[in-house]
């Protein structure tokens, strides 16, 4: 939720943009025009990737201020397609369903992600024994800040919110690195308590791999990373990262579109959420942000390059594939390192056809 | 060899492909592939074990003949010769047990996402698929060009058609006994040969000649390809089931032309293509009854002299040799059926047909799982998908195993345990096995449910390591006499009732009250939660000619049915009359016995009514864990007992699982 209380018009986040390219007068000019309510080029701009808030030093959260007044404008309903595709498969198609096991074994929400790895979760003996809810009533709705909005997720975290407290367990892994953001964020902001402590997907993998430490097989690889919007909000991923890769003996591939200088995936743009009206020059503007991307990991010397979002890995994994890099998800290391497992080429399906 | 079935157990030739009896597995797309597409060791098991259990052809899923013709996700393809070899290991493993394999030949054409084809979809008109509309076109945000389909030109058509024959000699060259052109279920050919699809005015749309002109095309182009004596099927639909689109008559001019064209054998089936609607009419729910197409098969039959496969529901031995014998078709095809029971021919072969574990028509397993998780599961059988990890292995040392509930999660383990070689004691405090299941079996067409429970108490009953005992309430002291090495406490769940005002009084009741009548039902009913349970008992009681009224505090009701079901419910409860009022959480029942719920920020009363129906869900029960689980070395428990959210589907799921876990 936006906080004016903590801006003081310094212009930091909007000239920190990588995709507006304001310098710092015009960014203080649409940031006041923003507050005030008046139409601003950053409504027809910015391309959702939620950069903004975590430029911002003071907490004061831009990207929830550029999100609520794009609703008002109404761009959402002119631009693109994300919102309804997220809404139609994710929130009403996805097939809802709990595998259960037994007492003790850890519970974890994986929310859509059987339309990327369908057989995944049934498969690898990672998630053997692991108690897994998924489908439609487990999605948070997040992403459809990427269709210009977010009237529909702030609607749906009480039931999402209340869903998860059902569930006979105080601690829930979340596979998907945006289903456990909200924690930090829309559920903070609305005062939402869950009854369980969320789990990072990354915190769990490490528990795995230290608690199976005999069978850690290194992996010698140098591994650049593309990290979701989502790790705008709660804590610095970066920290558990480190800690797995060091484990699994993966080298961390510093490069210069990471950290703070983080790129889209470019899978926004390409679903039609993007910032112009027209779909191909979306797409181009896409290709355009994967390609800067990939490139910036094969000069930083990667050999693989690791993913926390299904949405990246389907926006990149074609390209990097390309370009000698191989795509893996941040439990595909863990399953290679401990049981030996291939990673699953999971979505070139959806990969050939949704971001283009 | 069998004496009840004789007909159906007869073997049969189809232009020199000998098959051992008269059934074929209908062509399913499971969605076993990933990634590109390739044949994999999950698709040949789900085929492999169905030839096993005696299918005497087994028809591929549909099969794309080329990358735009490939309407969702994970089909498995033969567009190019990489394919080959993965299907060379298909055809040896199908033949290794005895069955013959025949590749289904397709392309989408209107049915598919442009999106994926990169808006290279083809379609006879343009325009858009039916499902896309339905699903999407509430959307105002839509980006409705990245949906339109392209028309396709003539050039393309005769591409595609040299697409088929190319494909189909691929089969041939992997080794396949035979191809199936697909004319049904919406896609492309049917599209061409169907007045509802097809608008064109070139030589292939208006006249029967004209609409059939392009399947005369491809048909012939695939025997000039595969030579006179490899077998051609052709699966076409006897009707579509709308005004403007093939009705029986027509089609059976169709069947003609095609037989003229090449087809050696005639596929009947029903279509429209896979639209809300379309999906009830092609595969067909419980409540629509057992071959409802069979008639129409038997009206085409009479016009052909080549063999004709029959489908749709054909769920038993019994129907399937009446059907035969009585010259309706010369083969079934079972498509549900087979993937509830991969045994099903070998049991009818074996006079056993009460051994047979009966597809219910739920559709929720297998065509709501295809269409929402892009690969099908089986509510029935859930080794479907999963054979190889799934075989069962017998025991080495068998344990005395306590099952406590006969519900379907207790049931579903106390099969699987006992199969693999453990005694089992399985006691139930009612005077029926099956629990709330039994629940669902209850609504208007649904009798076709109790399949579930009936199969499991018939396999128990047949097996002397099991002991069933009904009316027993077990406790600590019959645990202690018994001293079982594993206990399983399946003992389900009981109805939620949430502490608000007024749900105390003496005509508020829960749904199992309700539909076994033991409540008394008045006149004006308020059921309160319009998930599937509150739906289908409004369902039920609407039947009974009562007023119902459904309180849901979501803004949709039934959210949690898909396709079949939801639209079968929705159109039900609508045609008789409920009244549904959403995003409505209830607050209180006065005492003059109006509800009061909250509504745009304030309470408000939506009327008066005589009986409340609480449907907001179930509450686990399984205190008798606490009272034994230091008595005894291993206790699970399983289904509805274990854990929150619960349903049938997921409790049978985790019996099957912990069932292969002792
Ligand atoms: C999961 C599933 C997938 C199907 N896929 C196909 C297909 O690929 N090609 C086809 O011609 N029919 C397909 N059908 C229709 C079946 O072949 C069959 O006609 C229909 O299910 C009715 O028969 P049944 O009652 O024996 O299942 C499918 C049906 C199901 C349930
Ligand atoms: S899921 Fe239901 S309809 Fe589908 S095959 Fe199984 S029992 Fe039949």
């Amino acid at each position: 939720m936006w906080k004016p209380e903590r801006c003081d018009l310094c212009g930091d986040c909007l000239e920190a943009c990588l995709y507006l390219g304001y310098d710092r007068e015009r960014a203080q000019k649409e940031m006041k025009a923003l507050i005030a309510g008046k139409h601003s080029s950053v409504l027809d701009d910015c391309i959702t990737c939620c950069g903004c808030n975590t430029y911002c030093t003071r907490g004061a959260r831009p990207f929830d201020l550029i999100i609520h007044r794009m609703e008002e404008e109404g761009s959402a309903l002119k631009k693109g397609c994300a919102t309804a595709l997220l809404e139609v498969f994710c929130f009403n198609l996805a097939r809802n369903f709990t595998r259960k096991t037994i007492k003790g074994a850890p519970w974890m929400s994986i929310c859509c992600m059987e339309y990327f790895q369908p057989h995944l979760f049934w498969d690898s003996k990672l998630f053997e024994g692991m108690n897994i809810v998924g489908g439609g009533d487990y999605f948070c709705v997040n992403g459809m800040v990427h269709g210009r909005q977010d009237t529909a997720v702030f609607e749906n975290m009480p039931a999402y919110v209340e869903r998860l407290n059902k569930l006979p367990t105080d601690e829930i892994v979340f596979y998907h690195d945006e289903c456990y953001a909200p924690f930090f964020s829309y559920a903070k902001d609305m005062k939402l308590e869950p009854n369980f402590r969320p789990v990072h997907l990354l915190e769990w993998l490490i528990k795995v791999v230290k608690d199976n430490y005999k069978e850690v097989r290194k992996l010698g690889l140098r591994t650049a990373i593309q990290l979701p919007c989502s790790i705008r909000c709660g804590p610095d991923r970066h920290v558990w990262i480190e800690e797995l890769f060091d484990l699994l003996g993966v080298e961390l591939v510093e490069r210069k579109y990471d950290r703070r200088n983080q790129i889209c995936c470019g899978a926004v743009a390409g679903l039609g959420g993007g910032a112009s009206e027209d779909l191909s020059e979306n797409q181009r503007f896409s290709q355009e942000i994967r390609d800067k991307n990939i490139a910036d990991a094969k000069h930083y010397g990667a050999d693989h390059m690791m993913f926390l979002c299904p949405f990246c890995y389907a926006a990149l994994a074609r390209d990097a594939k390309a370009s000698g890099i191989m795509p893996v998800m941040a439990a595909d290391l863990v399953r290679m390192s401990l049981y030996g497992e291939e990673p699953t080429e999971y979505v070139t399906a959806l990969e050939r056809g949704w971001i283009q | 060899m069998s004496k009840k079935f004789k007909k159906l157990c007869e073997p049969i030739a189809i232009n020199g492909m000998k098959l051992r009896n008269r059934t074929a597995l209908a062509p399913m797309s499971m969605g076993y592939t990933e990634g590109e597409d390739f044949m994999n060791q999950r698709v040949i098991d789900y085929y492999v074990r169905r030839a096993k259990g005696h299918t005497g052809l087994i028809i591929s899923g549909v099969t794309p003949v080329d990358k735009r013709g490939k309407p969702i996700a994970f089909m498995h393809s033969l567009w190019d010769d990489t394919f080959v070899p993965g299907w060379e290991k298909l055809a040896d493993a199908i033949h290794e047990a005895g069955s013959k394999l025949a590749v289904q030949l397709m392309f989408g054409g209107l049915e598919g996402f442009p999106i994926m084809s990169k808006g290279q979809q083809l379609s006879p008109d343009g325009g858009v698929w039916t499902l896309i509309k339905e699903l999407f076109y509430m959307h105002p945000d839509l980006e409705k060009s990245m949906f339109m389909t392209r028309k396709i030109s003539v050039e393309e058509l005769k591409d595609i058609a040299q697409k088929f024959a190319d494909a189909a000699i691929r089969a041939k060259k992997a080794g396949a006994d035979a191809v199936e052109v697909q004319g049904s279920q919406g896609f492309l050919l049917e599209q061409m040969m169907s007045p509802h699809f097809n608008h064109r005015t070139d030589e292939y749309g208006g006249s029967l000649e004209n609409r059939m002109r392009y399947t005369i095309e491809v048909i012939q182009k695939v025997r000039r390809a595969v030579g006179k004596d490899y077998p051609v099927l052709f699966r076409m639909v006897a009707s579509e089931g709308i005004e403007d689109g093939i009705q029986l008559e027509e089609a059976k001019k169709m069947a003609q032309m095609a037989v003229k064209a090449g087809a050696d054998a005639i596929h009947v089936t029903t279509g429209r293509g896979i639209t809300i609607e379309g999906l009830n009419y092609m595969v067909p729910i419980a409540e629509t009854g057992p071959a409802p197409v069979i008639d129409q098969v038997a009206e085409i039959k009479k016009v052909v002299d080549v063999p004709v496969i029959g489908a749709q529901a054909i769920r038993t031995p019994q129907l399937a040799e009446e059907i035969i014998k009585s010259g309706k078709a010369d083969m079934v095809a079972l498509g549900r059926t087979l993937i509830a029971d991969p045994d099903w021919p070998k049991k009818a072969e074996e006079d056993r047909p009460e051994d047979i574990r009966q597809c219910i028509g739920c559709n929720q397993g297998c065509i709501d799982n295809l269409l929402t998780a892009f690969f099908a599961d089986c509510l029935q059988n859930p080794e479907v998908g999963r054979e190889a990890k799934y075989e069962l292995k017998k025991v080495d040392s068998p344990k005395n195993v306590l099952v406590i509930g006969g519900g379907v999660a207790g049931l579903e383990t106390a099969v699987v345990a006992a199969r693999r070689g453990h005694k089992v004691t399985l006691c139930e405090k009612g005077d029926k096995f099956g629990g709330q299941w039994n629940l669902a079996a209850i609504p208007p067409g649904k009798s076709q449910f109790n399949a579930v429970v009936d199969w499991r108490v018939h396999t128990l009953g047949n097996m002397e390591n099991v002991k069933l005992e009904l009316n027993k309430m077990v406790t600590p002291d019959y645990v202690k006499g018994l001293k079982p090495d594993i206990v399983i406490v399946a003992t389900g769940s009981v109805p939620l009732i949430p502490p608000i005002p007024g749900f105390d009084k003496d005509n508020v009741t829960n749904v199992p009250d309700t539909l076994t009548g033991k409540a008394k039902i008045g006149e004006n009913v308020a059921v309160i939660g319009g998930g599937a349970c509150g739906v289908e008992t409004a369902n039920y009681l609407l039947d009974k000619g009562k007023k119902v009224t459904v309180v849901e505090m979501l803004p949709e009701i039934a959210r949690d049915e898909k396709f079949a079901r939801k639209v079968f419910i929705l159109e039900s409860l609508e045609k008789k009359g409920a009244k549904i009022l959403t995003s409505s959480p209830v607050k209180k029942i006065t005492e003059g016995n109006e509800l009061i719920v909250r509504s745009n920020g304030r309470d408000k009363s939506v009327g008066k009514f005589d009986t409340f129906v609480i449907a907001v869900g179930v509450k686990t029960e399984n205190s008798i864990t606490k009272q034994i689980k230091d008595m005894v070395p291993a206790l699970y428990e399983v289904g509805d007992a274990y854990a929150n959210p619960a349903n049938g589907f997921s409790a049978i799921q985790h019996g099957a699982l912990i069932g292969r876990n002792l």
